[in-house]
């Protein structure tokens, strides 16, 4: 099995290089709760991920207080499938 | 302290009406034998307890949704059955019940604990069935609503069983699209999870007007 490679974007590309709609919902507890994230920054591009993860972001929540790092899947400019990994409060600044 | 009865013929509250009629502390017990008669009873004069029985559930939520707002917000309603079950317990609160009353509790307890519960003193919130469950009481108790027609068809798909991708395909929308409208018809509707979006949709029941 390879291993997935992540390419650094430049801080110049732009979201709507990658996506049409930044806001994108990520659904967890087997089809059971909805919660809705805004990419904030696409940072990396990746390559052969045995999950087939396409691109890697910072996000934000969009109704709430809150942020992480998702993996994305982005076929057509479009959010297929999606993996978040909230920070924890504790780590956010305040 | 004014009651009304809806007295169901699949598990009649008789016994129940013949202890309150007889206690000084009811001033009035009304009895409504249908959902016309109950709402009518609602609207003609103030009642402070309405009792169903434990097979009358459904139908006391759908009633919620016919009678004005204001009657509806000063109302304490209570489940009182023969068997209070942790289902029903759980069912009644999702309802917004405000309690469930035992029909084996001893007559002189019957109405000290309806007086309780229309204080606010004793409430199904507290019953240790419930308690632990942190659910949202309350949370299919009110009728549907969306954004626009859009979201509207894809609730309407999702409560007949319809998957996300499913959706997507059959409304010609990209899985990013649906996912978010879900997600917002959950969250308007102060729902927590896919599951109550499709119950809710799916008992969003109105009493058709053939007249």
């Amino acid at each position: 099995m390879s291993t997935p490679r992540y390419v650094l974007l430049s801080e110049a590309t732009t979201i709507s290089d990658y996506v049409d709609n930044p806001v994108f919902t990520d659904v967890t507890n087997d089809g059971e709760t909805y919660t809705t994230y805004r990419i904030v920054r696409i940072t990396h591009e990746i390559f052969e991920h045995p999950d087939d993860w396409t691109h890697l972001a910072n996000v934000s929540l969009e109704f709430n207080i809150g942020i992480g790092v998702a993996h994305l899947l982005l076929k057509n400019k479009i959010v297929e499938a999606s993996r978040i990994k909230p920070t924890p409060p504790s780590e956010i600044a305040t | 302290m004014n009651v009304l009865i809806c007295n169901d013929r699949a598990e009649p509250l008789d016994s129940l009406i013949g202890i309150l009629e007889n206690n000084r502390d009811v001033t009035s017990v009304k009895v409504a034998t249908n959902g016309r008669h109950a709402i009518d009873a609602l609207h003609s004069s103030p009642i402070d307890i309405s009792i169903s029985s434990g097979t009358g559930l459904d139908f006391n939520r759908m009633l919620q949704r016919h009678i004005a707002p204001t009657v509806a917000a000063s109302l304490t309603r209570v489940v009182a059955t023969q068997s209070p079950t942790v289902p029903l317990f759980v069912k009644a609160h999702q309802f917004g019940f405000n309690n469930v009353l035992p029909l084996t509790t001893p007559e002189e307890k019957i109405v000290p604990s309806l007086q309780r519960t229309l204080s606010g003193e004793e409430s199904i919130k507290d019953h240790p069935s419930v308690k632990a469950l942190h659910l949202t009481p309350g949370a299919l108790t009110h009728s549907i609503s969306f954004e626009d027609t859009n979201d509207q068809h894809i609730v309407e798909l999702v409560g007949v069983g319809l998957s996300d991708h499913e959706i997507a395909e059959a409304l010609n929308l990209s899985i990013q699209n649906v996912r978010n409208r879900v997600a917002h018809s959950i969250r308007i509707n102060q729902l927590t999870n896919r599951t109550q979006l499709a119950l809710l949709q799916n008992t969003n029941w109105q009493i058709p007007d053939f007249a």
